[in-house]
């Protein structure tokens, strides 16, 4: 028995150690592929500027659509920093999801909005739509009041008001560039009949100035739970996405900011209400219909910085919604499960959600798991000090040195964070992120895991936000 | 050995993690140095800026020369693209001419790599440059995809009709699938000419390819020249419904009343989206001898042409309105009705009405004339119309068309009341309005 046991200790040390090996490799091609898509991009910005000539018939109209649940703070701001966006065709409709707070009433009151009775058609079917609110004077805006139904059924309405060929979900919370939807369309522009979707990068907004809800001055905050995440954002969004990306298997693009083609999504029946993250189920669900369509797509990253956001500015909160996310990505894996491994579905079933299940769900578990009985493996002897060593080159260094190449494409790239002391302050917790942060991430993420393999109670986590404060640094204390 | 090949790994991952931040690092520091020296080159050069927006002539242009790629280079070629919008643009196209950038650009689509070939064509576009057309054409055939959209692009800004045949062969074939380059990009460059690529668009209006005709009239929509009109009327009849329903756009573009009739008929064509377009087209033209028909066409089967054929009746104007009011009322057909409300919601009748009986002055105004013949307010004929209504009735359709139901009780029976009271001096609005 104890014979037996030490074997199948040292075969899980084993699989620890050709886990970190699998993924670091898998990691290490994505970084490949990421420098080499953002080399590309970067070139090809700079005659972006193109896009400003093309005559404004041929931009197709964009339905800019904002699911708000009691988000009074930050409304009439995110919404008036939606009225000027450089592009020549869209509207912005707000979804007001039957908020208990006075959303609604803001929105009236920040735009002298008058209440009309239009007629609602719900090509996909939605929750309750109470009423629609307009001003001649801001004829771009439409505002939805509806019962309360959640992020998705929101979408919904909006995507059923909507009359424009392309959507582009905008959360409530995020602040975007004026360029941001010419960015988002450049790939649509130039590739109509075969991109579906794109999605932008979200970059951390937190300690930067917000005024008018327009980002005016990009600064690091002085939180370090703010410092970690913004290099977990680089890191994520700079090499994970955009790899992903080069070999068309994104199967998640932020919901905080990503265009859609609307007629596609309505075909495959709008976003799934009853889902925890509503944005991976519609694209792995839209891979699922283009694939057995057998229609030639592509589902596009924009590298660009267009999409500024608040991250959670305490530990409980980014809890909360490192858990949604993990519990979001098991279900979408589990909804679609029969995609797994099944070559109809092309790289995306071989290569993209084998990937997610095997590196981003089960490798926490593996990750956290792994700490413990290799370290008491070598603390009892069963596994020597090079095994150790290579565990933790595995496990630690070799994160050191992702999150260090992830900010030198930034660095290569678009430099957001001007100073020299930015850099050196973005190094300093590229390092420190690979001692704590990621564990506890990891841990959360392990956590989750089992809550959605063993809890029947899987609710919606509610991230509370500080909101942007108003011409002065977006930076409140932990 | 075991232990040599980890001390290994070790180093390998150090060495590699040392050099990503030493990159950064030095990255920062040359990006610095860089940035700060095209800033003193930007200062040393602002007059030249300030030269063109004043529309001086540039004297002194050897002080302007600079190696290509150099900070000097990049800086008198940002201030002679911010001049173009300025008046000295013929001295800054002048300029990027004689200091060599021409050259420079026109070597680089010939011997640039894949970016610098795209680059190029943009930038001798931005700047029309008439010498770089016979390159950009030439460009048109490459294998580079962005060169090629470069080209085409800026072949539109430039504008030079040697240009066109090409342009429209490049749109044919790549609407029969033939060559991978962005339509939109290509209709852009083609709309971007004007009239001048008139006399190619129509010719290809019998072109055995429907896209075709149905792209053509799209570019031709958007460059709304009367000298089409008896095209796209023709065109109303063509096989294709999408090239029937493109016709129709384009003569509400036009908004001429000449083609009234053509549209009115093409409200009864089998497909629904010609239907949809001529309804909108015929309220884009805005002429009420279209009201009857579009009046009927609120029963059509297909919500969308009911929801065109409303939004283009309240474009016609008040008229439009108070047909759509007397569907409301008098229509049995309950898809009309409710399509008729939504558009009396959407042009805030309830209000306007209002407001009317809130002015004494009008009211006192058609007391004494009572003249409600042609050329009368419609707000009024609306307002006459409503106090023939009985008291239920009228309650009814102001509580509906208010969209405010049972919540505003009020101010509704008092809407209600004024109507009653000034219903004479509505009379001669009245019966106008039936």
């Amino acid at each position: 028995m104890e014979i037996l046991s030490l074997k199948l200790i040292t075969w899980f040390n084993h699989l620890v150690l050709a886990y970190y090996f699998a993924a670091n490799g898998i990691y290490l091609l994505l970084l490949v592929l990421a420098a080499a898509f953002i080399a590309t991009h970067l070139s090809r910005l700079e005659y972006g500027r193109y896009q400003n000539s093309i005559h404004p018939s041929v931009a197709p109209p964009v339905s800019l659509i904002m699911a708000a649940f009691n988000e009074e703070t930050n409304i009439v701001e995110s919404v008036r920093s939606l009225q000027h966006l450089g592009y020549p065709d869209y509207e912005v409709i707000v979804v007001n999801d039957g908020s208990t707070d006075s959303t609604l009433q803001r929105l009236m009151d920040g735009f002298s909005l008058k209440r009309v009775n239009v007629i609602y058609r719900d090509a996909i079917s939605t929750g309750r739509v109470r009423g629609f609110y307009v001003n001649p004077d801001f004829p771009k805006l439409i505002v939805v009041d509806k019962d309360h139904g959640g992020k998705a059924d929101s979408l919904n309405v909006g995507i059923n008001v909507s009359r424009a060929p392309y959507f582009c979900s905008v959360d409530a919370d995020s602040i975007l560039e004026d360029s941001a939807i010419t960015r988002l369309m450049r790939p649509i522009i130039e590739e109509p009949e075969l991109v579906k979707a794109t999605g932008g990068i979200v970059r951390v907004a937190n300690g930067s100035v917000v005024k008018g809800g327009r980002l005016v001055r990009v600064e690091l905050p002085r939180d370090s739970l703010s410092m970690l995440q913004i290099v977990e954002y680089i890191r994520s969004f700079l090499f994970g996405r955009a790899g992903l990306s080069q070999l068309n298997s994104l199967l998640i693009i932020s919901g905080t900011f990503s265009m859609f083609h609307k007629k596609t999504v309505q075909a495959v029946g709008g976003y799934m209400s009853n889902t925890v993250t509503e944005d991976m189920e519609l694209v792995v669900r839209l891979h699922k219909y283009l694939r057995e369509k057998k229609i030639k797509y592509r589902i596009n990253f924009v590298p660009d910085p267009i999409c500024w956001t608040e991250a959670p500015r305490d530990l409980r909160m980014l809890k909360r919604q490192r858990s949604r996310w993990h519990l979001g990505l098991a279900e979408s894996i589990y909804i679609y499960r029969k995609m797994l491994f099944n070559p109809r579905y092309g790289r995306i079933g071989l290569f993209a959600l084998p990937y997610q299940l095997m590196i981003e769900l089960l490798g926490p578990g593996v990750e956290i798991t792994g700490y413990f009985v290799v370290s008491l493996s070598f603390f009892f002897g069963i596994v020597d000090k090079y095994f150790f060593l290579l565990f933790i080159i595995m496990a630690v260094l070799i994160g050191i040195f992702f999150s260090m190449a992830a900010i030198l494409l930034e660095e290569l790239s678009y430099r957001r964070y001007r100073g020299l002391k930015d850099v050196l302050k973005l190094l300093f917790f590229g390092v420190v992120e690979n001692f704590g942060y990621r564990q506890l991430l990891a841990l959360w993420r392990t956590q989750a895991l089992f809550k959605f393999l063993f809890s029947k109670k899987k609710k919606w986590e509610f991230v509370k936000k500080s909101g942007f404060t108003n011409e002065e640094r977006n930076d409140r204390a932990v | 050995m075991t232990y040599l090949l980890i001390q290994l790994i070790i180093w390998a991952v150090s060495v590699l993690i040392l050099t990503a931040l030493v990159a950064v690092v030095a990255r920062r520091i040359f990006m610095g140095r860089k940035y700060a020296i095209l800033d003193r080159e930007k200062e040393r050069h602002s007059g030249l800026l300030i030269a063109l927006s004043s529309g001086a002539k540039i004297e002194s242009e050897k002080a302007l020369t600079a190696r290509p790629g150099s900070p000097s280079w990049s800086a008198v070629e940002e201030f002679l693209f911010k001049g173009l919008d300025t008046p000295g643009r013929e001295e800054a196209i002048r300029l990027f001419d004689e200091l060599g950038y021409t050259r420079h650009y026109l070597e680089r689509i010939r011997k640039g790599n894949r970016w610098d070939q795209a680059l190029a064509a943009e930038k001798l576009g931005r700047i029309r440059c008439q010498r770089a057309v016979p390159h950009l054409i030439e460009a048109l055939s490459s294998a580079n995809k962005d060169l090629k959209l470069m080209a085409i692009n800026s072949l539109g800004s430039i504008g030079d009709e040697a240009a066109i045949p090409h342009l429209i062969s490049i749109l044919k074939r790549s609407l029969k699938d033939e060559e991978e380059v962005s339509t939109r990009v290509l209709k852009s460059a083609l709309i971007s000419f004007g009239p001048a690529v008139l006399r190619d668009l129509l010719s290809e209006l019998d072109n055995d390819d429907w896209r075709v005709r149905a792209t053509v009239l799209e570019i031709l929509c958007e460059i709304n020249d009367m000298a089409a009109l008896s095209e796209f009327t023709r065109k109303l009849r063509d096989d294709e419904q999408e090239v029937r329903a493109k016709a129709a756009k384009g003569l509400g573009r036009l908004g001429s009343p000449d083609a009234i009739p053509a549209l009115l008929h093409s409200l009864d064509d089998q497909d629904w989206v010609v239907r949809l377009h001529s309804a909108r087209a015929l309220g884009l033209i805005g002429d009420e001898k279209a009201l009857r028909a579009l009046k009927e066409t609120l029963c059509d089967r297909n919500w969308q042409v009911r929801a065109a054929a409303s939004e283009a009746m309240a474009g016609i104007g008040a008229s439009g309105c108070l047909e759509l009011l007397r569907v409301y009322i008098e229509e049995s057909d309950q898809y009309a009705r409710e399509q008729a409300l939504d558009e009396l919601l959407r042009a805030d009748i309830y209000s306007r009405v209002a407001g009317l009986l809130e002015r004494e002055d009008i009211l006192k105004d058609h007391g004494k004339t009572a003249d409600m013949g042609k050329g009368a307010d419609p707000v009024v004929q609306i307002a006459g119309m409503l106090s023939t209504l009985g008291p239920d009735k009228l309650r009814e359709a102001l509580s509906s068309i208010s969209g405010k139901g049972a919540g505003d009780e009020d101010a509704i029976l008092k809407v209600c009341k004024s109507l009653k009271e000034n219903q004479s001096r509505f009379s001669g609005a009245g019966s106008q309005g039936n």
